[in-house]
């Protein structure tokens, strides 16, 4: 370490950005150069990422939370933290990354048939080669037009699974199309094609769309006119055959759909140019992608099938939690898709083996406390301060001066929290604070303080961190939808700041998680554990989280359990200012747990309602039931002993990706202050879609504007398309 | 990624110039590596000024993509009919929904194009013109090939029909002309700024 004195840095938020950005700062590289506090608001770390452990030690989380295998940042620093943290296996049962993330292969949607129903439609997604966060290991750069020749590699492969074996030969998906050899060769045979309308077989399509395929991928210059017109034929070719075929199968019609949007993909593609636009995906960001899709010739059927409906499902793409209101930007939710699907390495989710607070932020806490990082827990921001333009010096540039908190709690002895609890050998997060630890713990405890609710104002002090003294560079890194309340002169003084808090909206999300006395197959479920999405309303994504049973310490442990989420329908800001308001939509998310529960999970799980109809309530397992404490509540009165939550916290609320707000988005390499960057998956960090990738990239992005480090090229995705 | 090409265009020229500086060990220039470049930095020079066209093309536009033809982006297609919550709980009170950012709808008077070639042969013409540019007095500069010793497309002309919202292209392609892609600039005669690109493409036979 050099004489110098380290540069202080304040993290202002321990979500997944917050930690990315600490644990890039405090590389052993950069030889204690930076002195990296970290505040958090409350007793634990993970922003909406955080989970606690509850009666039973059983994990309650803010969601439902999938990493999915393009997460190469996520996946990076995670393995990095696990090799750094040496767990012993014989010890902790969660000692390394692999014990942590488990593949996970099987995925469904719910499908609404034309005739009416749900009807589960599940596929095992293929594991890829490699593994997510490889080090040494370069993640291609894919440009536009690889990603739409491996889309007409995928329409190819498609067609020839509905390939009829009584019409001939299977074509074989491996020849190389006619004509392939020099890009002139591709073009001519694409004209002769054109030319003769050769298309009436499907093997003639298949070459074809292999041709395309070849000239996507080979020409440095695209003849763009003559591929649309050769795509627009192919098309027109495909859509015949298909469109009787579908009305009554709906394994067909449902791969057509997935041919259908990766034909409009295509073509958008082609004819907003987009293989040649400097500004990749991104030119398209005013579109709505279901909008974009059906001006580029996709059906209905699809853009309102089970496929594109589970796209937006994933990413809560729901303007104001609204389902009447889907939207998202057309360029990120293609990025997002193809990212998805193209680029995944070994399984297309990974699934948590504990809670997210236990697999991700415990061991990034600990790592952390050994590399010397500070946590004050307990800390609200209430203001970024900056200083007054006319007290800035010639040529000073303008700067926060100091940071305004809360002190919500005081620890006994004047020392750091202490914010883990061990659970049978893993460090885990409870659920609530540990009050023997703060001063007069006891009552704050008994007069109910509630350190996560925005509407509980109570504080113990409060504490100005200036500028030279307790901190020279602030990263804030809390929730997007934290930055009206916490930014105020900010957005007062700073029109961008303003555009960026009016344009890039937030969105309310409503999860809960059962535990249950029946096995899935009990339940009616007969296929493996598996993740569904598209589902109806007001919960349409649905987990199999069985695997957690053995994590948790029940004395009679649930045979399954099952998570739920969804967007929360939100209500105007003034209506949310109320302090009944937290209280009121933790009552409206029970009741639209009941609803869903009577009438709906039927369709998922038949034998989940009883002989005389409605849900079987005995069904639920209570971690509280016990001899001694005399008789459960009984019917829907048992719903009460399961968990549920109401993501309504500003901080918890999920950053949309709306059509034309990207541009609005601050990225953490703006250097408008001079201290000051942000980070969270709400800043424009190259993805731009509420993801623990996302805050993962502007974490590391919010290091590098500081140190330098990591290099923009080794942020995976930073500039890909 | 624009400002990599703009790089890698610097680059390529700083290498260029570097070379021609530097006399070879003979005396004279090394022929083949210069002739490299040359191409090289003829192509970047192509793209560049593709890349130009499309930020100034941007600048124009206000951001949105263009694609002919195309409806702008109003940012919805309507809700999912399938499982939209026909009875799903209303919040508590009704929702006043926040004004929705919709851009600007762009006012694109579609142009016309009459191509008045004269060639022997096959040839792909590709013509990209900013909006509202049928009213300037428009020159198309030589269509140039990235092999240095390719000849030039010459005597292209650009007639502009600002009543009829109409273009004529005038392009006359010799038997002779060797195979190849050739590009060059469409400028505003007046302003000297650029206002397309135009490109003949000549297969092999």
């Amino acid at each position: 370490m050099s004489n110098e004195r380290p540069i202080d840095i304040a993290v202002i938020g321990g979500g997944c950005a917050g930690m990315a950005a600490a644990f890039e700062l405090t590389r052993p590289e950069h030889q204690g150069r930076y002195r990296v506090t970290v505040y958090q608001l409350g007793w634990r770390l993970g922003g909406k990422g955080a989970s606690g452990r509850g009666p039973a030690d059983r994990i309650q989380e803010h969601g439902l939370h999938l990493w999915m295998g393009f997460y190469e940042n996520a996946f990076r620093l995670i393995r990095e933290c696990y090799a750094e943290l040496q767990r012993d296996p014989a010890t902790c049962r969660i000692a390394d990354w692999r014990d942590a993330f488990v593949p996970d292969h099987f995925n469904g949607l719910a499908d609404w048939s034309p005739r009416g129903g749900w009807s589960p439609w599940t596929a095992r997604m293929p594991p890829f080669e490699g593994l997510p966060g490889d080090p040494g290991n370069e993640v291609p750069r894919w440009s536009i037009a690889d990603y739409l020749a491996r889309s007409l590699e995928l329409v190819r492969a498609l067609v020839m699974t509905v390939w009829e074996p009584a019409s001939g030969t299977a074509p074989d998906a491996q020849r190389v199309p006619a004509g392939v050899g020099t890009p002139e060769a591709v073009l001519e045979s694409m004209s002769s094609l054109l030319k003769y309308g050769q298309f009436a077989t499907l093997a003639a399509v298949l070459e074809a769309l292999g041709l395309m395929e070849v000239a996507l991928g080979t020409l440095r210059r695209y003849p763009e006119n003559l591929l649309l017109r050769f795509h627009d034929a192919v098309a027109a070719a495909l859509r015949e055959r298909f469109a009787k075929l579908i009305e009554t199968d709906d394994q067909l019609r449902r791969l057509w759909e997935i041919i259908d949007m990766m034909l409009a993909v295509v073509r958008g593609g082609l004819r907003f140019r987009l293989l040649t636009d400097p500004r990749g995906f991104d030119a398209i960001d005013d579109y709505d992608c279901r909008e974009w899709l059906r001006l580029n010739g996709a059906s209905e059927g699809t853009i309102n099938g089970a496929f594109v409906r589970a796209l937006y499902d994933l990413t809560f793409a729901y303007e104001d939690g609204d389902v009447k209101k889907p939207r998202v930007a057309a360029g990120q939710g293609l990025r997002g898709a193809f990212r998805a699907f193209f680029t995944y390495r070994g399984a297309f989710f990974w699934k948590m083996q504990s809670g997210m607070g236990d697999v991700v932020f415990a061991p990034f806490y600990e790592v952390l406390k050994r590399r010397g990082v500070r946590f004050a827990f307990f800390h609200r921001l209430e203001d970024v301060r900056l200083v007054a333009p006319e007290r800035l010096a010639p040529g000073e540039r303008p700067h926060v001066e100091a940071l305004e908190f809360d002190v919500q709690a005081e620890v006994v002895g004047g020392g750091e929290y202490q914010p883990l609890v061990d659970v049978r050998g893993l460090p885990c997060w409870p659920v609530a604070p540990d009050y023997r630890q703060l001063v007069e713990g006891e009552r704050l405890e008994r007069e109910g303080w509630q350190f996560e609710s925005h509407w509980d104002r109570r504080k113990v002090g409060t504490r100005t961190l200036r500028v030279g003294e307790d901190f020279d560079v602030a990263i804030l890194a809390v929730g997007g939808g934290a930055i009206p309340h916490v930014c105020k002169q900010l957005v007062e003084r700073d029109s961008r700041w303003r555009a960026m808090v009016e344009r890039v909206k937030t969105v309310p999300t409503q999860a809960f998680q059962l535990w249950m006395s029946a096995n899935m197959s009990e339940l009616g479920w007969t296929e493996p554990p598996i993740n569904v999405s598209g589902f109806v309303e007001p919960f349409d994504t649905w987990a199999d989280m069985s695997h957690l049973a053995s994590e948790e310490s029940w004395s009679q442990p649930p045979a399954a359990i099952a998570y739920f989420c969804n967007a929360l329908p939100d209500v105007p800001e003034e209506e949310r200012q109320r302090p009944a308001f937290p209280h009121e939509q933790h009552e409206r998310v029970r009741r639209n747990c009941v609803q869903f529960l009577e009438r709906d999970i039927v369709h998922l799980w038949p034998r989940a309602h009883g002989d005389s109809g409605g849900f079987r309530w005995d069904l639920l397992q209570d971690a509280r039931e016990s001899p001694e404490a005399g008789a459960s509540p009984q019917g829907e009165a048992r719903f009460s002993s399961q968990y549920w939550t109401a993501n309504v916290n500003p901080t918890d609320r999920y950053t949309l990706s709306l059509p034309g707000s990207l541009k609005f988005r601050l990225s953490p390499l703006d250097n408008t202050y001079d201290n000051l960057t942000v980070a969270g998956d709400w800043t424009d960090c190259g993805f731009n879609q509420g993801c623990v990738e996302a805050a993962v990239m502007s974490g590391r992005l919010a290091a590098h504007s500081i140190s330098g480090a990591p290099r923009l090229e080794e942020i995976v995705g930073f500039d890909h398309p | 990624m624009g400002y990599r090409v703009i790089e890698e265009y610097l680059r390529q020229g700083q290498n260029v110039a570097r070379t021609m500086g530097i006399p070879s060990p003979g005396g004279a220039p090394a022929d083949d590596g210069l002739q490299n470049r040359m191409g090289a930095m003829l192509r970047s020079f192509t793209d560049f000024a593709s890349l130009w066209m499309e930020l100034m093309g941007r600048m124009g536009a206000g951001g949105a993509a263009s694609a002919p033809g195309v409806t702008p982006p109003v940012g919805t297609a309507g809700p999912f009919p399938a499982g939209a919550a026909p009875a799903a709980p209303e919040p508590p009170k009704a929702v006043a929904p926040a004004p929705q950012v919709v851009p600007e709808p762009q006012a694109v008077v579609p142009l016309a194009l009459t191509l008045d070639l004269d060639s022997p042969r096959r040839v792909e013409v590709s013509l990209e013109l900013r909006p509202r540019s049928s009213t300037l007095p428009l020159v198309v500069h030589d269509l140039r090939a990235p092999e240095p010793d390719k000849p030039r497309i010459t005597g292209v002309g650009l007639e502009c029909l600002s009543e009829e919202e109409r273009v004529i292209l005038h392009l006359q392609v010799p038997e002779a002309h060797p195979p190849g892609v050739y590009s060059g600039l469409i400028v505003d005669e007046r302003t000297g700024l650029p206002r397309g690109t135009l490109t003949v493409r000549i297969p092999p036979r």
